[in-house]
């Protein structure tokens, strides 16, 4: 056996006691016999067992936290818009279809002369303003002090941004094969996947972006829930006092509901973060009724990027002027909150005094428990899709999810600051 | 862990449960740490292309069907992204700091040095860092073999999994390899280097 023209792999079986015993005899006569061979024995055996015996490097503090957030955020990046989702939707497909040929029909028969079946208007533009004011309501209604929610569930005026998202959809099966390609044979093949896969997300993202811009104007990207307002009936416009009746229960009864029930949802704040938590805080304003201090705290609101969110009165207390609720209740950006009392007396001479701490509320449990909820409903739709089951329910109960998700992930960034107006 | 458990933990990261994926993978992260750190030759490259590799493992593993073990599907993903990376980061030279601490002593000094025994720990690290020097000037494909095997202590079989390689091919690979870094450090120095063995 010509050991010299293998050494290479002789030492290196030998080293890993990989040579069978015969193989072996024969290989440490050679290497008696070889001093060549002998020496990049020694040589080989100290480098390997220099590797061996070197300690294994300490993982980074904060290395299991980093990738948890990752993880999360993540989780949070490979969820789909809801546009996309009501893409699956085929009851609401067929519906959107069907009025578009309808209107589309409608307009192509109005061209031909004399055949039209609006001839009798002034102009077919009548038609379009007639036509598109149902997508505006949303829009238009917005504009008041509260948002109302009209969530892209409702479905106003979003049709084409539904379309938009399912051509940039790439067929599910024919991600798995990319994927598994991708996780298995690395190279280039995973970095195209994921670029691929973060490119669909992107695409996915921008329709909503677009599909919420009209809201988005007038809101300010901001939307509250209808039955935010429920809980909180804002001051009546006309200024006439507000009503006891009206009001909602205790302080503490009302903040839970707050945090629960009060959906604000920013179409641009998906990556906040990992953790999520709920921060709220109450103040006192004291002011004399003769005082503008109402207005000014809105101005003041207004230049902290603030949104009101409502007002009210608290049980066992009657209103402490004429027209004026006894609290407000904003949202803040967390990074304005800081600044906010120190700008408030400087500014505006507006006193306001802590009366709480900030209740900060670690909510991410919270979160990822619906994030499962809605993976395990996900299935199910799976399952029935296949099985050619309604999904409609399933529908629902996910689009309940997802907005409370989208809640939770809009807290995430500001604070809820009450107001409690007190008189001097 | 137990067989159960570890499959429970897969049915529920594969419904994208992040904490089920972090109970499967924790006793990983040290091992996936080292290959890249290994690889990479830089931590915090190495700490990033760690959790990309969990990322990725936690992305597809719907896809894991169980063929290999788990352990050995990280790793096989954990050497992919380091591969990846260094492909795209071809151009880039890093330094690392244990380098820098070495630059002005030659790889051979450190192999033969003879400082007497007080000065042992000090000597070890510098065989280190020469390891660690020619590591990184080594190819790619050879610098993951003596990863996996001399420094992970992974099995031929292992190693096979893990680069999807038959056995046959890894045992001429890990050959090729060692030679490799034996070169880059005792070429042309055979005399000290034998010094220093004896």
């Amino acid at each position: 056996m010509n050991f010299c023209q293998k050494s290479d792999l002789y030492i290196s079986l030998y080293i890993d006691n990989k040579l069978e015993a015969k193989a072996e005899e024969l290989f440490l006569k050679h290497i008696e016999e070889c001093p060549e061979c002998a020496q990049k024995l020694k040589e080989e055996s100290l480098l390997s067992s220099l590797c061996m015996n070197d300690e294994p490097v300490a993982l980074p503090q904060g290395f299991q936290s980093a990738l948890r957030s990752r993880l999360l955020d993540t989780v949070q990046k490979e969820q789909k818009p809801m546009s996309s989702r009501l893409m699956l939707n085929k009851k609401y497909m067929a519906a959107v279809s069907s009025a578009a040929v309808v209107v589309i029909s409608l307009l192509a028969y109005n061209l031909i002369p004399g055949s039209g079946v609006f001839d009798n208007r002034p102009a077919s533009g009548s038609l379009n303003e007639n036509s598109v004011s149902g997508a505006m309501v949303s829009g238009a209604e917005s504009d008041t002090g509260i948002k109302y929610n009209r969530s892209i569930a409702g479905g106003e005026g979003d049709g084409n941004n539904y379309s938009s998202s399912k051509m940039q959809k790439t067929p599910e099966g024919g991600n798995v094969t990319d994927e598994q390609e991708a996780a298995g044979g690395g190279d280039n093949t995973a970095s195209a996947a994921q670029k691929e896969a973060s490119e669909d997300m992107m695409a996915d993202r921008v329709t909503v972006y677009s599909g919420s811009a009209s809201q988005a104007a007038n809101t300010g990207n901001i939307k509250a829930k209808a039955d935010r307002e429920r809980e909180l009936p804002e001051v009546p416009a006309n200024g006439a006092a507000a009503q006891a009746g009206g009001s909602t229960a205790s302080p503490e009864n009302d903040r839970g509901q707050y945090q629960f029930k009060c959906e604000m949802s920013s179409a641009f704040s998906a990556d906040t973060g990992a953790h999520y938590f709920t921060s709220y805080v109450e103040l006192d304003l004291t002011f004399s009724p003769s005082d503008t201090g109402i207005k000014e705290l809105d101005r003041l609101m207004g230049e902290k990027g603030a949104v009101r969110l409502g007002s009210g009165m608290v049980n066992g207390f009657e209103a402490n002027t004429a027209g004026i609720a006894q609290y407000v209740d904003y949202s803040v950006p967390l990074s304005e909150y800081a600044s906010l009392q120190s700008e408030a007396l400087l500014k505006y001479k507006l006193e306001l005094k802590a009366k709480t701490d900030i209740i900060k509320t670690d909510v991410t449990e919270e979160y990822n428990n619906l994030e499962n909820e809605k993976i395990v409903i996900e299935n199910k739709i799976k399952e029935a899709l296949k099985n050619g089951q309604d999904i409609s329910s399933l529908e629902t109960e996910k689009s309940v999810l997802l907005k409370q998700m989208e809640a939770i992930i809009a807290k995430n960034g500001s604070m809820t600051v009450r107001i409690f107006l007190v008189n001097k | 862990m137990e067989y159960d458990n570890e499959k429970r933990l897969l049915t529920k990261a594969r419904q994208g449960d992040v904490q089920a994926f972090e109970e499967l993978s924790e006793e990983h992260y040290a091992k996936v740490y080292n290959i890249c750190y290994r690889m990479l030759n830089n931590p915090d490259d190495a700490v990033e292309q760690a959790q990309e590799a969990f990322i990725k493992a936690f992305r597809y593993i719907k896809d894991f069907k169980g063929n290999c073990s788990f352990s050995t599907w990280l790793y096989r993903i954990a050497t992919n992204t380091c591969l990846d990376f260094i492909r795209k980061n071809k151009n880039k030279h890093n330094i690392s700091i244990e380098q820098e601490t070495y630059e002005d002593i030659t790889i051979k000094d450190r192999l033969v040095s003879d400082l007497p025994g007080p000065e042992k720990i000090a000597e070890t690290n510098a065989q280190k860092a020469a390891i660690k020097e020619a590591m990184a000037k080594m190819s790619e494909k050879n610098r993951i073999i003596i990863v996996l095997r001399d420094f992970m202590g992974l099995s031929y079989e292992q190693v096979a999994e893990t680069l999807e390689t038959p056995v046959g091919t890894v045992k001429s690979r890990i050959s090729r390899a060692r030679a490799e870094l034996r070169d880059l450090l005792c070429q042309g120095k055979e005399h000290l280097f034998t010094d220093y063995v004896k």
